[in-house]
């Protein structure tokens, strides 16, 4: 269970700069989410911590000890891949049993037929049976240690994948978006027994998606990164909440934060449509009349019960059961009436299940700005 | 299920015709060893005389030493598909998974012992083998086959371990394995079906060696099967029902060793995906 310690690490593949500057410290038995778009070197960094590409600056600590020239065996790790890389030649036992028996490989099991009745000999080896047993026990995998990964389904694969990374008792698990190759159903499942098994070994976790559902649900602290460079860390209610940048703001969330590009004077915010909004006794940081950006989060946008708000017009309605998403555009705005407005300039809110609201109507909404983000326009940096 | 019976009796009327191609030549093979010589000149019949079979397979087995000529021709064989083999599989790792200066032009170089025939080779080789006293041994031939056939044995056996994701080698590092027992635990068995056919290649090339054979031994007790079989032809009598007897007998080892490494051929090909 060590702290893991990220000292100015980098990494470039020829002159290409993957991971930039990243120094973080995480205590122990924490579940960090490495969180972010594709290609920003969350995958490389992970591949780092567990030793399978070498670093090009910096130091990786476990524990105060320098790691960085360890073998994967030797840091004690258990590495989850997207594709499960489970060994097809191999029985689900001897999958699960695989680090176990090159703990005990010898030379002349190089030698071929020597080499698998050796094996076939240390798979019958009690204290092994025993250990497999318990852990496909744990997993739910008893009856298919007989079987090949092929013959399993994609959930059972993932089972096997987790219980070979169970088998060795690692000090930090490893997992590279263990649940890319799922569907829903399934990966909503597995998303609960990931957690479950986090809480049972009470082992420190770095699980790498792109995801924010599954770093928002699982995590318990999270780092986000973009173009190898961190954009914040943080637990999940954090980057949630306070946003560091408008780039941890779009990308948190589901719909994203709504960005206003506003200028505050006097306790009025001046929308770019026109509209104004009372800041009501709420405190603007940064310097006044100058522009910024507001971000406010969906659900902290509701339909007006008394008609005094912010006119705007219905684009797209998704009921989801509980709750509606809407689309909108301000009532004011000057080319709103354009049919080829894109999605990215509609703004969504958050609103009850049983709302009457359809694509086309007018409506007046009210911003609740307590817990409102704002951002310098130039840099993106929260103010 | 009535529709099928038709389509299943055309099936087979194919598949008989086509294994008829395959084994009419040895089958006239066999006919040829059985009919005397001045039968052959007028004609053969489709059933030859089956009387005179035991007399002559005994005259050939007494009087030809076709057991020592196989026994030879096996070991050159054996020891070009094990030498073959085992620098092979080690190229086509390097080559598939290492990183390294001179990767495409060593590849390409590969390929390239390819384009230049035997013969143009044998002069120097003879020369090289003279100076290290590898003529009229086993060594020689053994190595003179590696040199032609490993390469067709590494891209066969490269491409296989090309499609083997990376992904999978790195569950075997976090799991401790070293990339010598990488290579036998994981890269081979996942590789076999490769393996296999690379060895057929391979055991046939070193089988049916006769211009090595012919050049490097001159001793006749050394004398490889192909070599043996070329002694019959005289300048004006060629014992033909001797000659196929012998080819016969030449070519049901390699059958052996096909249908020993067919299995293995075939249940790689059934086995899927190698992604996990």
């Amino acid at each position: 269970m060590p702290k893991l310690l990220f000292k100015n690490v980098s990494k470039s593949f020829g002159d290409t700069l993957v991971i930039k500057d990243f120094s973080a410290e995480i205590p122990d038995n924490e579940f960090l989410v490495l969180l972010g778009p594709s290609g920003c070197g969350k995958s490389t960094m992970l591949r780092m911590i567990a030793g399978l590409i070498d670093i090009t600056e910096g130091e990786i600590q476990f524990d105060g000890a320098i790691v960085n020239n360890l073998e994967p065996k030797k840091r004690s790790v258990a590495f989850v891949f997207p594709s499960y890389a489970l060994y097809p030649h191999l029985t689900v036992r001897a999958n699960i049993a695989f680090p176990l028996l090159m703990d005990v490989f010898k030379w002349w099991q190089h030698i071929p037929l020597l080499g698998s009745l050796k094996r076939r000999m240390d798979l019958r080896n009690p204290d092994l049976q025993k250990k497999v047993a318990e852990i496909a026990q744990t997993m739910e995998l008893t009856s298919y240690l007989d079987r090949r990964p092929k013959t399993l389904s994609g959930g059972q694969r993932q089972r096997v994948a987790l219980a070979r990374a169970l088998v060795r008792d690692p000090s930090i698990y490893l997992l590279d978006e263990p649940l890319s190759n799922l569907d829903a159903k399934l990966r909503a499942q597995m998303r609960v027994e990931i957690t479950n098994l986090y809480h049972r070994v009470a082992k420190s976790f770095v699980y790498v998606t792109h995801d924010q559902v599954e770093a928002m649900t699982m995590g318990t602290r999270i780092i986000l990164l973009d173009g190898g460079v961190i954009q914040q860390h943080g637990t999940p209610r954090e980057i949630y909440d306070k946003p560091a940048n408008i780039f941890v703001a779009k990308f948190i969330g589901s719909p994203p934060m709504n960005l206003f590009n506003v200028q505050v004077n006097d306790g009025v915010i001046n929308l770019p449509s026109g509209d104004r909004l009372e800041l009501n006794g709420q405190t603007m940081p940064g310097t006044p009349s100058k522009q910024v950006t507001l971000g406010i989060r969906p659900e902290k946008i509701k339909e007006s019960e008394s008609g005094v708000g912010v006119p705007v017009i219905v684009r797209v309605v998704e009921r989801l059961g509980a709750e509606t998403l809407v689309a909108f555009y301000f009532a004011t705005d000057s080319d709103d009436s354009s049919i080829t407005r894109s999605a990215s300039s509609l703004h969504y809110m958050r609103i009850p299940g049983d709302s009457s609201l359809k694509s086309g109507d007018k409506c007046v909404i009210n911003f609740d700005l307590r817990g409102a983000s704002w951002f310098d326009p130039e840099t993106g940096v929260r103010l | 299920m009535k529709r099928n019976i038709p389509v299943k009796i055309l099936r087979w009327i194919f598949v008989f015709l086509l294994a008829s191609f395959a084994i009419f030549p040895i089958y006239w093979m066999y006919n040829t060893s059985l009919t005397p010589l001045g039968g052959l000149f007028e004609g053969q019949n489709l059933i030859p005389p089956v009387q005179n079979s035991l007399e002559i397979f005994n005259v050939f087995f007494t009087e030809v030493p076709i057991w020592r000529w196989l026994r030879n021709s096996a070991v050159v064989a054996l020891g070009t598909t094990i030498s073959s083999l085992a620098m092979a599989i080690l190229a086509a790792y390097g080559l598939s998974r290492f990183r390294f200066f001179g990767k495409g032009i060593l590849g390409f170089a590969l390929f390239a012992t390819q384009m230049l025939p035997e013969a143009l080779l044998i002069v120097p080789m003879y020369a090289l083998f003279m100076g290290l006293g590898l003529l009229d041994g086993y060594t020689g031939l053994v190595l003179a086959n590696t040199a032609f056939v490993m390469p067709v044995a590494v891209w066969i056996i490269k491409s296989a371990m090309d499609g083997i994701p990376y992904e999978i080698e790195e569950a075997a590092r976090v799991d401790g394995t070293r990339r010598l027992a990488m290579l036998t635990q994981i890269m081979i068995p996942l590789t076999a079906p490769s393996i296999a056919a690379a060895s057929v290649i391979v055991f046939f090339d070193g089988w049916n060696d006769f211009l090595f054979a012919s050049t490097f031994v001159t001793s006749s007790e050394k004398w490889l099967a192909t070599v043996g079989l070329a002694s019959f032809l005289g300048e004006f009598v060629t014992p033909l029902a001797t000659v196929f007897s012998a080819a016969l007998v030449f070519t049901i080892p390699p059958i052996v060793f096909f249908l020993i490494m067919q299995r293995q051929i075939i249940s790689g090909l059934t086995s899927g995906s190698v992604k996990g």
